[in-house]
C-alpha cells in the first residue's frame, strides 16, 4: 500500500496544477466579472473599478496567478469574492451531502448494472435478455435529470418523500430519506450503462475455453456465472466504474438543482452566476482532487481482483 | 468426504470388457442464420472400461461436438441434440436436469481440452481451481473437508509430475509453462477419480517432446486407475500409441472403427487411408513412403454432396452412380468388429503400394 503513496501524491498535485491553472485562466475568460455581478447591471464603471481594486483583480493577470497558487501550495483556496468567507469552508459544508450522492449513485448504478448485466447474460437471446436490453436501452436514453422529476411525481409526492434539502449524516434517518431520490435518479442511468458493459463483457469471458473447463467440472452455472465469468470481467468493469464516478459528480449539479439540495453543484453554479472566480476555483480543484483520490483507489481495486497485474 | 474416501483405483463396478459409454446414433446440430446445419450426424460408438478410444478426423468433422455433446457441453441455443441415446456407465445423459448432468461432469466423466493456455480461469489459483473441481461436488463442505481438498490437490499434481506441488498449488496459471498446465489440467480432471476422461487434442497446442510427457502421464493415470479415456486427434501417430480402438469421422459421421490394429493395417474406407497415407511414416530410412495429401477440402456442412460425403474426394469414386446416390451405410467389414460406411470397401487398397507399414505397439 505504502508503494503507490508518493505515486499517488506526484498524479495528486500533477493534476490539481493543471485543473487549477485552467480553470483560473478559464474563468477569468468569461464576460462579466464580479463587481458586476455584486453591483447590478446598472453599476457605474467607476464604482465597479473600485471593487475590483478591492478584489485585487486590477492587477496584472500574472501576478493574480502568482499569488493564487502561492495560496495554493499552502493548502489555501482563499476567499470568496463575494461572501469574504474562506472558500474551504464553504465547500467543506457541501461537499458530504455531494459525496453521499455520488456514492450512493454509483453503489446503485454499479450493483443494478452488474446484477442487470449478469443476469442479462446468463439468459443470452432469450426473453429475459431481450427484456433486460430494451429496458436498459429506454432507461440508457432517459437524462438523470428527467428521471429526477419523474421520481419527484411519481414517487416522493406519493410516497410522501421530501422532494428537496439535505440533511448531515448525523441524522440517518431524514439523510436517507432525502438522499434516496437523488441518488435514484443518478443511479438509474448508471445501471442501464453498467448493464450494458457488463452483459457485453460477461458474453466475450463466457465464451472462453476456461468457462467450458469449470463447466465441465460439474460445478453450479451459478458459480461459473460469477466466480468464473464476472470476476475475469470484473476488471473492465471496475475501470468504468472510475470513468462512471467523474460523470456522476457532473451529473450531481444537475441532480441537486432538481432536487434543490446543497451540494458542490449548486454551489458551483451560484459561484459562476456570480463569478465568484476564487470559489468556482475552489470547487473545482476540490472535486479534481476527488477524482484523483478514486482512480488510484480503483487501481488498488484492480490488484485485488487480478493476479496477473499484482505480479508484474 | 466420500468423494475423497474414494480409492484412488476403485474397484471395477463391471467386468474390463464391459461398455461404459454408448453413443447410439448421436445427432447434433446447429441452428445458424444460413439454416439448421448437421454438426454430428447418427454417430455411434462404444467405450469400454478401461480402454482409449481414439476419435480422428479432420478439422470440422465434429469429433469434438460429439463428445462435447456427451457432457452437455454444446452451447444451447444455438446448438441441439435432436436425437439419439448417450449412456455413461448405463445411464441415459440426453435430456438429464440440470442437477443430475451436472453430478456426471467431472464425477462420471472428466475432460481435458486442447490449448492449456486457455484452459485455465486466469484469476484463480490452480489449486483453488482443482479444490473447486472436488468441493463444487460436496454440499455444504466441512472445514475438514475443505482442508482434505487442499491436500488432495497437492497429491495429484505430484502424481501428474508437478515439481514441488506445495507451491505451484498457489500460483495462477499464467505463471506455468504450456506443459504444467496440461498437468493441471489432468490433475484437476482426475480429482474425482473419474472413470471416462475424454480428452479433446491433448497436445495439440504443446510442442513434441511435452505431448510425449502428456501421452506417458496419460498412460500412467489409465494404468494406475483403470479409467477409459477417448482421445480426440487429428493426429494418426497418437492414435496409434495411445488407442486400443480407433474411430474415424469425416463430415459429422463416423465413416470407419475397429481395433487400431485392424485399421491400420487394413484400412477399409479410403478417407481412413487416405489419412494414414498423409501421415509420415517412422519406418527405417530405405523403406519410408511419400507422404499423400487428400485432394479436396473437407465439404460445407451445411452443403454436403448427395451420397457419400467423401465421394468428391475419392480416390475410388470413379464416377460410380452408386456413391453420389445412397449414402453409405457403416456395416461389417472384415469381421463384425470393424465398422466401413464405404459402398466399396473390399476395393480399399492397402497403405502402401508395396514395402510395410509401421504401426508402433502400444
Amino acid at each position: 500500500m505504502p508503494r503507490y503513496l508518493p505515486r499517488l501524491l506526484v498524479r495528486l498535485v500533477l493534476t490539481v496544477f493543471v485543473v487549477a491553472s485552467a480553470v483560473f485562466f478559464g474563468v477569468r475568460m468569461v464576460p462579466g466579472g464580479p463587481a458586476t455581478a455584486l453591483l447590478g447591471a446598472d453599476a457605474s464603471p467607476v464604482d465597479i473599478a473600485a471593487v475590483n481594486e478591492k478584489l485585487g483583480l486590477e492587477e496584472p493577470l500574472i501576478v493574480q496567478y502568482g499569488r493564487f497558487l502561492g495560496q495554493l501550495a499552502t493548502g489555501s483556496l482563499g476567499n470568496s469574492l463575494v461572501s469574504d468567507r474562506p472558500v474551504t469552508a464553504s465547500i467543506m459544508a457541501v461537499l458530504p451531502h455531494t459525496l453521499e450522492l455520488a456514492i450512493a449513485g454509483m453503489a446503485i448504478g454499479m450493483v443494478g448494472g452488474v446484477l442487470l448485466g449478469v443476469f442479462t447474460a446468463a439468459y443470452r437471446n432469450r426473453a429475459p435478455d431481450y427484456i433486460g436490453r430494451v429496458l436498459s436501452l429506454t432507461l440508457l436514453s432517459f437524462p438523470s435529470y428527467y428521471i429526477g422529476v419523474l421520481l419527484i411525481f411519481l414517487v416522493a409526492l406519493r410516497v410522501g418523500l421530501p422532494t428537496s434539502g439535505a440533511a448531515p449524516l448525523s441524522d440517518p434517518l431524514q439523510n436517507l430519506s432525502q438522499l434516496i431520490l437523488p441518488a435514484l435518479a443518478l443511479g438509474i442511468v448508471g445501471t442501464a450503462y453498467v448493464a450494458r458493459v457488463t452483459r457485453g463483457l460477461m458474453l466475450e469471458v463466457l465464451d472462453e475455453d476456461h468457462v467450458r473447463t469449470a463447466r465441465a467440472k460439474g460445478i453450479s452455472e451459478f458459480r461459473v456465472l460469477i466466480r468464473h465469468a464476472l470476476q475475469p470481467a470484473s476488471l473492465p468493469i471496475a475501470s468504468l466504474g472510475g470513468l462512471f464516478f467523474i460523470v456522476l459528480i457532473g451529473d450531481a449539479v444537475l441532480i441537486e438543482t432538481v432536487f434543490a439540495r446543497p451540494g458542490l453543484g449548486t454551489l458551483m453554479v451560484d459561484a459562476m452566476l456570480a463569478r465568484d472566480y476564487t470559489m468556482v476555483q475552489g470547487a473545482v480543484i476540490v472535486v479534481a482532487a476527488v477524482i484523483v483520490v478514486v482512480n488510484s483507489l480503483l487501481e488498488i481495486v484492480y490488484r485485488l481482483i487480478d493476479p496477473r497485474i499484482r505480479v508484474k | 468426504m466420500t468423494e475423497l474416501a474414494r480409492p484412488a483405483a476403485r474397484p471395477a463396478a463391471m467386468p474390463a470388457s464391459d461398455v461404459f459409454l454408448q453413443v447410439r446414433n448421436l445427432t447434433t446440430v446447429f441452428d445458424t442464420a444460413r439454416g439448421t446445419v448437421a454438426a454430428v450426424t447418427d454417430v455411434s460408438y462404444d467405450v469400454r472400461a478401461g480402454e482409449t478410444v481414439g476419435i480422428v478426423g479432420e478439422s470440422g468433422s465434429g469429433k469434438s461436438v460429439s463428445a462435447m455433446s456427451m457432457l452437455g457441453l454444446i452451447p444451447q441455443p444455438p446448438g441441439r441434440i435432436v436425437s439419439g441415446e448417450v449412456l455413461v456407465g448405463g445411464r441415459e445423459i440426453i435430456g438429464m436436469g440440470r442437477r443430475e448432468l451436472r453430478a456426471v461432469r467431472g464425477v462420471d466423466v472428466s475432460m481435458i481440452f486442447q490449448d492449456p493456455m486457455t484452459s485455465l480461469n486466469p484469476v484463480h489459483t490452480v489449486g483453488a481451481q482443482i479444490v473447486e473441481a472436488i468441493l463444487g461436488h460436496v454440499r455444504r463442505p466441512s472445514r475438514a473437508v475443505r482442508r482434505q481438498a487442499r491436500q488432495r490437490a497437492v497429491e495429484l499434481l505430484e502424481a501428474v509430475g508437478v515439481s514441488a506441488p506445495h507451491e505451484r498449488v498457489h500460483q495462477y496459471p499464467h505463471q506455468l509453462s504450456g506443459g504444467m498446465r496440461q498437468r493441471v489440467m489432468i490433475a484437476m480432471a482426475m480429482s474425482n477419480n473419474p472413470r471416462l476422461l475424454i480428452a479433446d487434442e491433448p497436445t495439440t497446442a504443446l510442442d513434441v517432446t511435452i505431448q510425449a510427457q502428456i501421452m506417458r502421464i496419460l498412460r500412467e493415470v489409465q494404468q494406475s486407475t483403470g479409467i477409459s479415456i477417448v482421445l480426440i486427434t487429428h493426429d494418426m501417430g497418437l492414435i496409434a500409441q495411445m488407442a486400443h480402438r480407433v474411430v474415424v469421422m469425416y463430415a459429422g459421421r463416423v465413416v470407419e472403427s475397429g481395433a487400431v490394429e485392424d485399421v491400420f493395417l487394413r484400412p477399409r474406407h479410403p478417407y481412413t487411408l487416405g489419412l494414414l497415407r498423409s501421415f509420415p511414416s517412422n519406418a527405417p530410412a530405405g523403406r519410408r513412403q511419400r507422404m499423400l495429401p487428400i485432394p479436396g477440402l473437407p465439404p460445407d456442412p451445411a452443403a454436403l454432396p448427395p451420397g457419400c460425403s467423401f465421394a468428391p474426394r475419392c480416390s475410388l469414386w470413379a464416377e460410380r452412380q452408386r456413391c453420389t446416390d445412397e449414402p453409405p451405410t457403416l456395416r461389417p467389414a472384415d469381421t463384425d468388429e470393424h465398422l466401413s460406411a464405404c459402398h466399396f470397401w473390399s476395393e480399399v487398397g492397402p497403405i502402401h503400394a508395396e514395402g510395410e507399414v509401421d504401426v508402433s505397439s502400444h
